[in-house]
């Protein structure tokens, strides 16, 4: 599965994007983001499929889902 | 002699003069005079926008230069928002171009926002764009955003037509984002967002295209990569008078140089690094205002703060902050800090 990442987000896991193992569901993802990059909950977001959806959503994931992940920017 | 200043615009069929009549009789304010500000501003008065207003706080100083092309070296240390207001009128007389030289705040934002069809978020504060979001909702003002992050940056129009709005699309403040002066920023990148800014103005008021409703498009100006992401509107129903009063209102004790001394806390200075006079005694902490929720832990929280700018104008926006991060004892110096340099001056030529 593939995970792009944007903003600061990307600067926290360092790659813009990655292939990984295939991720069951957005709770699995969620725990897969704070394990690994120890991404605070509260300031990422995530979209399948370019649709934002809820860290608590429960929703189970396909191999060809497109997911992103991304947060709030502050610059002006 | 016809004018001829619209024609290459009234020429497109989507305009004409009916579309041009449109945008004399629009009215935009700009929050924010920085790197957004100053892309947004002069393309809304090139194009005819009748009435625009800006309103900003702060001052022009080096470091906004080099993205912020209605300022020179002459205008440092001068209000952004009159400058901008200053330059514009200069070369287009024939719009009407109002400015607030003041920090955006719960006290003025519904009050000022009721003279304007919609506003355009050019803040690089992420609260302030919370009170954006929210005066708006409560005024029934749709308005337009964008932000920055490096190469990339976010648009997107909220509160149209009963449409999403920021807190739909991130509902709560991240507890961590860097502003453009800790994560640097290309002047393209932000006069980019701010052109993008302009354009949803544009289609608003001409009633052509499509707004960026219930969509954020997210642009990476690195590998010209566009990504549009939906999000669902939510309740926003919570978003009423009491608690935007709750939300926004605080009540700054001020407080003399002298008392302050007595309570033995911290005297905050919220202006830039390179503004004068240069400061430095007891007790005394620099953060500028942009760095200010970045470095929020090298204050210490105990102790009283007592805040304080150049002008006063910084120091209300510092202490809604502070306010947002627990902090209790806080207060506005009476004196600024030409006033405090006078009187450390004294002092140090009395002990001495």
């Amino acid at each position: 599965m593939k995970i792009t990442y944007f903003g600061e987000i990307a600067d926290k896991t360092c790659k813009n994007s990655e292939n990984v193992e295939k991720i069951s569901s957005i709770n699995s993802l969620v725990l897969f983001l704070k394990d690994t990059y120890e991404l605070n909950e509260s300031d990422f977001h995530i979209a399948i499929n370019h649709s934002l959806l809820e860290s608590s959503a429960e929703k189970n994931l396909d191999e060809t889902d497109e997911i992103a992940v991304l947060s709030a920017f502050a610059g002006g | 002699m016809e004018d001829s200043r619209y024609s290459r615009q009234i020429t497109l069929p989507q305009i004409g003069e009916t579309g041009q009549e449109k945008l004399t009789n629009a009215a935009v304010l700009v929050v924010g005079a920085g790197g957004l500000g100053n892309a947004v501003l002069p393309y809304l008065a090139s194009s005819g926008i009748g009435k625009i207003g800006i309103i900003d706080g702060d001052i022009v100083s080096k470091s906004n230069l080099h993205r912020q092309i209605l300022f020179s070296e002459k205008d440092l240390n001068q209000s952004k928002s009159k400058t901008a207001t200053e330059k514009l009128r200069l070369q287009f007389p024939d719009i009407s171009i109002k400015n607030y030289d003041d920090y955006l705040a719960g006290e003025n934002a519904l009050q000022i926002f009721k003279d304007y069809d919609i506003i355009v978020d050019s803040t690089d504060n992420i609260n302030v764009r919370y009170l954006i979001n929210d005066a708006c909702y409560l005024t029934g003002k749709p308005f337009v955003h964008a932000s920055v992050y490096r190469f990339q940056f976010q648009i997107a129009t909220f509160n149209f037509e009963n449409s999403g709005t920021y807190r739909c699309l991130y509902p709560t403040p991240p507890k961590e984002t860097l502003s453009c002066a800790e994560a640097g920023v290309m002047p393209v990148t932000v006069a980019m967002a701010g052109i993008y800014e302009a354009n949803e103005v544009f289609k608003y008021f001409l009633n052509i295209g499509e707004l960026l409703t219930n969509k954020m498009l997210l642009v990476d100006t690195l590998n010209n990569e566009q990504h549009l992401f939906k999000y669902e509107k939510k309740a926003t129903d919570y978003i009423t008078a009491d608690f935007f009063l709750k939300e926004y209102s605080l009540k700054l004790k001020t407080i003399s140089y002298h008392e302050a001394i007595e309570l033995s806390g911290t005297f905050l200075d919220v202006r830039n690094a390179e503004e004068e006079p240069k400061l430095n005694f007891k007790n005394y902490l620099q953060i500028p205002l942009a760095d200010l929720e970045e470095n929020i832990g090298k204050i210490p929280i105990e102790r009283p703060i007592f805040i304080f700018c150049q002008s006063g104008k910084r120091t209300h926006a510092a202490a809604k902050i502070l306010s947002q991060k627990s902090f209790k004892q806080i207060y506005s110096l009476k004196e600024n800090a030409s006033e405090i340099n006078d009187k450390e001056n004294k002092a140090g030529l009395s002990a001495g």
